[in-house]
């Protein structure tokens, strides 16, 4: 006969061993497991899957597991394995939250302590020093970087060669080389080809945010204690020195747009980015951006090139530098173990294989000949101008705003907001930073409540 | 009183619990339990990492003061009060359409279904396309036929929203094919007393079609409403939000506080927000229907 009662207990039983035998302490009694969040961008992937299997080989108690997520699914995932209490060991600022506000909601650990043990493997001085300013928290450091992006002028060398202009210099330093000598060349490098009364090919595209406009025309969004991560308690730009650079930007940038008309409006810019990234287009010959503007195969029916960065303003240069610091899990139960695979990710040996599968830049200075070596054949710079770029690119640099200022997404997006009426040509720069000032204030009194609490 | 029951009928009860057990556990655990903390929520400061810290009324106090949430309810109200009756006219035109005795109809009917079962972000991407100002077909059309120089579309405050409502005709197709089911069981023979009594098409239509269909559009208004009210994939693909907040729709804000701004506490309270919100509009259209929903089975209308 059909025994209710006991059928009910073996399925009771059934469960509950499929449940808890996955996470049971005795089956990975002898294996570590460390969890490395990342996310699924198709070129960094299987590098990091090489690199776990090389791992896992030469590490036999540890093994590390690989969860690939999309990039937009990336902050959301890493907080929800943290809210459910399974946090993956190791992650990064893989999208839009910055390792300051992991630090500030206390999800990182800090490594000063395996640093100073660990001194002659990790070789700290190798790190660009910006590098590890790009991972410091207060004082101590939460990341260990294992990849840069830098930011430079990248141009199609060939709409030059049409139009019969000098390539721009890589000297951070030339005083010639300004922001209006800049627009100069744009306009020349403007064109409409097939005569259609359409410009088809625009001289350039600046995509810098507005706290790295703010630097380049000598102002500043925040005060300077904020990149630091102390929660910002109010944008800086309070202060008339930083309002009038920010001003100037803009109009500058709205000019670009409408005065100049070298940039693409935003409706055409949607157009050009279906195509893929501006630059490999063809369409746009200057390009202000991280070097992920020549990041993977370049189109070879171009010729290509990275200059240094202009004067805004005489004196003043300071660009982003984008950090990659890998972070571990304050709660993670196998810190010692995610501290090895850190380790051997930031490794230089790791860092070759990632750089040269990927054409990401190493956050280390020894492999910057490297770098050269890689990036030079499909460029028409020699490789002393291409050390001279990348040495004022870090030189003259601060770490991403996005990585260092707390609840940073959040002001950003209410920026961007407030200032599509400037790049639609429907607001003038003046009234849009007048509210953009007054709303971002808004939000960042609404964050420090949080934080207070 | 509870009745005594039978062996065989506690049997058949005890069976009707251990059956149904992976749905009411998989309720209880995945809808009932988030839906209970997201009440909790609400009244907390939840940034999802760290553990939520009551704080009584103040998201909702917020709520009121924060003006990015009347925007959101503007924009979504707006949508939704021009999207839901003209997505219901026009389905139930070409229903009609449709409807008629005409050859090659079944291709029809097919060829208007079709856009339904295409996923929204592919639908998205192809109407940023359509819509795009200086390259889109639209306004290319505009401009060729009608000498027209197009809006900006998505680009522009004032057209974002009726180039989202535009598009939303793209996914009639459900609609029309509940309506047609609908058409297909109104009596002939009311058709043809109607006529004998000299009632012309029109007449046939207000005093017959439309009141035989009531309870369908019932049905499809209410649909429309919630689902007009949880727009997100168009606003999060297309316009994230933008230009100037204009298509900040109402659950593309939650979205954004949960998973992008880390206040999980104040999306809680939106989320609740917006199903008070459904329920009394839902509500409201079930307490109106007695005037104007005809059912066969009632005596009066």
């Amino acid at each position: 006969m059909f025994k209710f009662k006991s059928f009910l207990v073996w399925i009771v039983l059934l469960i509950s061993f499929f449940t808890f035998s996955t996470v049971s302490p005795f089956v990975y009694a002898q294996k570590a497991t460390v969890t490395i969040l990342w996310r699924d961008d198709p070129d960094e992937v299987p590098v990091l899957d090489e690199l776990i299997a090389n791992f896992n080989k030469t590490h036999p108690k540890i093994e590390v597991k690989a969860i690939i997520v999309p990039y937009e699914e990336y902050d959301p995932k890493l907080f929800s394995m943290w809210a459910a209490g399974t946090p993956p060991d190791i992650f990064w600022c893989a999208a839009e939250s910055g390792y300051v506000d992991h630090a500030i909601r206390d999800m990182n650990f800090t490594l000063n302590s395996f640093i100073t043990r660990d001194k002659k493997a990790i070789n700290l001085n190798d790190f660009y020093p910006a590098a590890i300013e790009g991972a410091t928290f207060r004082g101590d450091i939460k990341g260990l970087p294992f990849a840069q992006a830098y930011t430079a002028v990248f141009y199609n060398a060939t709409l030059f060669d049409n139009a019969g202009i000098k390539y721009p210099t890589t000297s951070w330093t030339d005083k010639t080389w300004t922001w209006d000598k800049m627009v100069e060349i744009a306009k020349k490098l403007t064109k409409d080809i097939n005569g259609d009364g359409r410009i088809d090919q625009y001289g350039l595209l600046d995509t810098r945010d507005l706290f790295e406009i703010a630097w380049a025309w000598g102002g500043d969004m925040f005060e300077s204690d904020v990149y630091k991560g102390y929660p910002p308690k109010k944008l800086a730009l309070d202060k008339a020195k930083n309002y009038n650079a920010l001003l100037k930007a803009l109009q500058e940038r709205a000019d670009l747009l409408y005065k100049h008309k070298v940039s693409p409006t935003p409706a055409t810019l949607q157009v050009i980015e279906q195509m893929g990234p501006p630059l490999k287009t063809g369409k746009v010959g200057m390009v202000i951006s991280g070097d992920w503007s020549i990041w993977g195969a370049m189109p070879k029916n171009y010729k290509w090139g990275i200059a240094a960065v202009p004067y805004s303003v005489q004196g003043i240069k300071k660009v982003c530098l984008y950090t990659d610091p890998l972070e571990i899990a304050r709660t993670s139960k196998y810190i010692n173990e995610a501290w090895e695979f850190v380790k051997y990710l930031a490794s230089p040996s790791s860092q070759k294989i990632l750089m040269e599968k990927t054409s990401r830049i190493s956050s280390r200075q020894s492999l910057r000949k490297d770098y050269i070596e890689k990036i030079s054949p499909f460029l028409v710079n020699s490789k002393k101008e291409l050390e001279e770029v990348l040495s004022g690119a870090f030189k003259y640099c601060q770490e991403d705003a996005e990585h260092t200022v707390f609840g940073f997404y959040q002001l950003q997006s209410v920026w961007t907001s407030e200032t599509d009426p400037l790049w639609l040509g429907k607001k003038q720069p003046k009234e849009v930073l007048d509210t953009l000032i007054k709303k971002v204030n808004q939000t960042i009194a609404e964050n420090l409540k949080k934080v207070s609490k | 009183m509870r009745t005594k029951m039978s062996p065989i009928a506690r049997k058949e009860e005890r069976y009707f619990y251990l059956f149904i057990s992976p749905w009411i556990v998989g309720f209880v655990i995945f809808i009932a339990g988030p839906i209970i903390a997201s009440l909790y929520f609400s009244f907390c400061n939840y940034d999802v990492v760290t553990s939520p810290v009551w704080i009584g009324l103040q998201n909702y106090k917020r709520l009121f003061l924060d003006p990015l949430f009347w925007q959101a309810l503007k924009v979504t109200s707006y949508y939704s009060l021009l999207s839901v009756p003209l997505g219901i006219i026009l389905s139930l035109i070409i229903a009609i359409l449709l409807n008629q005795r005409i050859r090659g109809l079944v291709w029809f009917r097919t060829i208007y279904y079709i856009p339904s079962v295409i996923s929204g972000v592919a639908v998205s991407l192809l109407w940023m396309w359509i819509f795009n100002p200086e390259f889109g077909i639209l306004n290319f059309l505009l401009w060729k036929l009608f000498r027209i120089h197009g809006p900006a579309w998505l680009m522009s405050e004032e057209w974002v929203i009726p180039a989202l409502i535009i598009m939303s005709f793209w996914g009639i197709g459900g609609d029309i094919v509940i309506y047609l089911a609908g058409l297909q069981g109104i009596p002939t023979e009311l058709y043809e007393a109607a006529e004998i009594d000299g009632a012309n098409s029109w007449k046939k239509f207000l005093n017959i079609t439309i009141p035989m269909m009531s309870p369908i559009l019932l049905f499809t208004l209410v649909m429309g409403i919630i689902g007009s009210f949880q727009v997100f994939t168009q606003a999060y693909v297309m316009t994230r939000g933008g230009p100037h907040y204009a298509s900040l729709f109402y659950v593309l804000y939650i979205y954004q506080n949960a998973f992008q701004f880390f206040s999980m506490g104040y999306a809680s309270a939106l989320s609740w927000i917006l199903f008070i919100i459904i329920l009394l509009l839902t509500l409201l259209i079930f307490k109106s229907s007695p005037l104007w929903v005809y059912y066969e089975s009632t005596k009066e209308r």
